[in-house]
């Protein structure tokens, strides 16, 4: 293998990148950022006034479509952890102002409401 | 070829644009005719000259209902057009569009072609001047713009209220709306009782007056249905969405007190001049009609981002 290593440039670039990210200190960059991802949906996930945070956002912004008795009662239906909660809405929506609307909606609540609760 | 598709695509977009938004304009226009006609009102009780009022309603008054009549026709197609085919509401805008097709049609011939007016171009054709040629107008613009008209309302309310109750919202009538209901039903009674008492007299019996009589029980269908659709709407709170049906509901409402209006001042019931105020009912009633897909436009136009969301 070592004589292999010694006469092909590819395997030995792949060797060297493999053995700095075994070495103690080696892609120590990588494992922070992961380590960051990893704490950030801990937190996320722990942090049940984030998912309250985004259903009041979504539903402030669908009340001003359906009502706010109507957007009360399907909150109402939405788990804890809020991964029902376009699944919920949406079909709703689509009934009374079409899938084409109700799409081009959700995806604006999703990239406005978000990012803002991150 | 190319050029000319490109254009017609742009003036499509344009003039689907041109929808959105104007239901201020209905509201703006309508409230000015409302203001010139209770002005008219004023100096005929003054002057004590009817012919401010009667002008009023032959020109003005008949050019709005026209303007309003066709731009519920442009705006509900408009409406129909957002849905995709097989989506509900596409069915519930195609029937309201068809219902709003003969409002136009009836509209023309019972407030133009049935008139003797400056804004009817069949005055200058001395065999269409006669009282029985503008009676058949006034007779198929009544069962176009009456009968077909609120047949195809109706179909597309009941659809209405369907996609209420598959989203999980129909509302239930409280007791005031039985109420009103048994009223109307009442009101059905005394028209039926008036017929028969005048074919017992001897009228003669006509077709088209026959053609006319489903109205009043179609307008009590529509009644129970924006009733329904009006608690449906007070069950979901104050939306875009409801804003639409809520009007809708208001113009039916209207329609029938306009209906209940016309007969009890055809048969005496109402003390003259102040029946005269019954006319007027059908101004706010035909921009109810068209507001709704005004606010069925905007709904979606806000959904989508092409009006601003609020």
């Amino acid at each position: 293998m070592r004589a292999h290593l010694l006469t092909c440039e590819g395997c030995s670039r792949e060797w060297r990148r493999v053995s700095n990210a075994a070495a103690p200190d080696g892609g120590a960059a990588d494992r922070g950022l992961l380590a960051g991802i990893l704490a950030g949906i801990e937190s996320w996930e722990s942090a049940p006034s984030r998912t309250e945070d985004v259903k009041a956002r979504v539903g402030s912004a669908i009340a001003s479509f359906l009502g706010p008795h109507a957007t009360d009662e399907l909150l109402g239906a939405v788990s804890a952890q809020g991964d029902n909660l376009f699944s919920t809405l949406e079909p709703v929506v689509a009934l009374f102002l079409g899938c084409r609307a109700a799409s081009a909606l959700v995806d604006h609540l999703v990239a406005r409401s978000i990012p803002r609760a991150l | 070829m190319g050029r000319f598709g490109a254009t017609a695509i742009r003036l499509h977009r344009t003039l689907l644009n041109s929808a959105v938004g104007c239901s201020w304009v209905i509201i703006a226009v309508t409230a000015a005719y409302l203001v010139c006609g209770a002005m008219a009102f004023v100096a005929w009780r003054i002057t004590a000259d009817d012919a401010w009022v009667t002008e009023f309603f032959q020109v003005p008054a008949a050019l709005a209902m026209l303007w309003l009549s066709a731009t519920q026709f442009w705006l509900a197609g408009q409406a129909a057009y957002h849905f995709a085919a097989g989506e509900p509401m596409r069915r519930v805008w195609t029937w309201i569009t068809l219902s709003a097709a003969c409002g136009l049609a009836g509209t023309v011939s019972t407030q133009i072609f049935a008139v003797k007016s400056p804004l009817n171009p069949l005055m200058l054709l001395p065999a269409w001047r006669t009282d029985s040629a503008l009676a058949v107008w006034h007779e198929a613009g009544s069962i176009i713009g009456g009968t077909l008209q609120f047949a195809f309302l109706a179909c597309g309310l009941r659809l209405a209220v369907r996609v209420y109750r598959q989203a999980g919202f129909l509302g239930r009538l409280k007791w005031s709306d039985r109420a009103l209901l048994i009223a109307f039903a009442a009101y059905l009674v005394a028209v039926v009782y008036d017929v028969a008492v005048a074919f017992r007299a001897g009228k003669p019996w006509r077709w088209s007056e026959a053609a006319v009589w489903p109205v009043d029980p179609l307008l009590w269908l529509l009644l129970l249905q924006a009733l329904l659709l009006y608690r449906s709407v007070k069950r979901m709170g104050p939306g875009w969405i409801g804003r639409c049906w809520k009007t809708l509901s208001f113009a039916v409402f209207l329609t029938a007190l306009g209906d209940v209006g016309t007969w009890a001042f055809n048969y005496g019931y109402l003390p003259y001049p102040w029946s005269a105020v019954v006319w007027y009912v059908w101004l706010p009633a035909a921009a109810a009609y068209a507001l709704a897909p005004a606010y069925q436009l905007e709904a979606i136009h806000r959904a989508t981002g092409s009006f601003p969301r609020g």
